[in-house]
């Protein structure tokens, strides 16, 4: 079972107003009332709404325009006036009212600060990160840059064996010609043992 | 929808969603967090979304991914957390742009969300109830509170001033 706090109490007030609150959660509910008695004032208040829901009209006594409770629910037509909730009948009222009790523009001025505008210096920060690319786009840049390396590679490897034929000294490799002759170096040890037996 | 419409929706919507949240929430890392997931659900549904209801599918998601957040956080507070919204009345407020900010702070989580629905975006109260999973009813009359509680609000910190 949820429980019922200052943050959420909203909720459980208007699941009990439209009687679908289940009775462990009316339960819960009437505890918390009991022990923030400025609640169920606000309770009470919402309760005591003269709203028509349904239809987005206000539900007069009749169709006079004296019938219409502008001074009993001032504070509701003020809002329904900023909301667009008034029909053409009562929006007409509603200016007729004004115009006659100036001492209600005040009120009805502050009802229209209530309107929160956007602020346009506040903009997402990076709109790119969450665009997405062309897929045969991605696909065609991965084999472009794939090749790219690869030829880059084939170069640098043709250019290192170019060298290498080039000037092979400085890799270390010795070409021998067939014709040509080379001492051999022969150890003292083996001319001893040629020169003892010639004796 | 396709993918130059998915890119379109990120042009048009990225910022409202993005304004919406950080109103909310008033943390920006956060709302940038939420807005990236928002868009990369959308990705990951983009052949189920009609580009005409994109707008809603967004701030839908938006919405609900910073409401579990929310409710995420609150339940790591004691629930003997005081009123934070309470502001010293030995404050000077210089315009009403910093009282009305003040005023929404004041609202609940749902109050404040049907407000800025309402007042950033047009949207109608059955097009709030659907992003809000409120019934049309609901949503009047949290807007109806929320403006009152407003205009109390405001009407009284313009008396100080």
């Amino acid at each position: 079972m949820k429980i019922i706090t200052r943050n959420n109490y909203e909720e459980f007030f208007l699941d009990y107003i439209e009687g679908e609150i289940s009775a462990p959660d009316k339960g819960a509910l009437e505890s918390f009332l009991v022990q923030n008695p400025d609640l169920k004032m606000e309770l009470d208040e919402m309760m005591d709404m003269d709203l028509k829901i349904e239809g987005g009209t206000f539900q007069s006594e009749s169709d006079s325009l004296k019938a219409i409770p502008f001074q009993k629910n001032f504070d509701d037509f003020c809002i329904a006036k900023i909301e667009g909730d008034l029909n053409a009948y009562e929006n007409e009222a509603f200016e007729k009212y004004m115009a006659s009790h100036s001492e209600k523009e005040k009120d009805f001025s502050l009802y229209r600060k209530t309107k929160v505008s956007v602020d346009p210096s506040i903009s997402f920060p990076n709109k790119r990160g969450l665009k997405k690319k062309n897929k045969a786009i991605v696909f065609r840049q991965f084999v472009f840059t794939t090749l790219a390396t690869a030829a880059s590679i084939a170069i640098l490897f043709s250019i290192w064996t170019t060298e290498i034929e080039n000037d092979p000294t400085n890799f270390g490799n010795q070409q021998v010609s067939q014709n040509a002759s080379m001492p051999i170096a022969i150890p003292d040890s083996v001319k001893r043992k040629i020169s003892i037996r010639l004796t | 929808m396709k993918l130059e419409e998915y890119n379109i929706s990120v042009d048009k919507h990225s910022d409202g969603v993005f304004r919406f949240i950080l109103k909310n929430i008033k943390d920006e890392d956060k709302a940038r967090d939420i807005v990236q997931d928002s868009f990369e659900k959308l990705w990951r549904n983009v052949e189920n979304v009609n580009f005409l209801k994109v707008k809603s599918y967004l701030y839908t998601t938006a919405y609900r991914t910073m409401i579990d957040l929310i409710r995420r956080e609150k339940r790591k507070e004691d629930f003997d957390h005081v009123d934070v919204s309470e502001y010293s009345h030995s404050q000077h407020y210089t315009d009403l742009k910093e009282i009305l900010d003040q005023a929404l702070d004041r609202l609940s989580d749902i109050q404040r969300s049907v407000v800025l629905l309402r007042d950033y975006e047009g949207y109608n109260y059955q097009e709030i109830a659907e992003i809000t999973e409120l019934s049309e009813s609901q949503v009047k009359v949290y807007i109806y509170r929320a403006r009152k509680k407003m205009k109390e609000y405001i009407g009284r910190m313009e008396a100080v001033i």
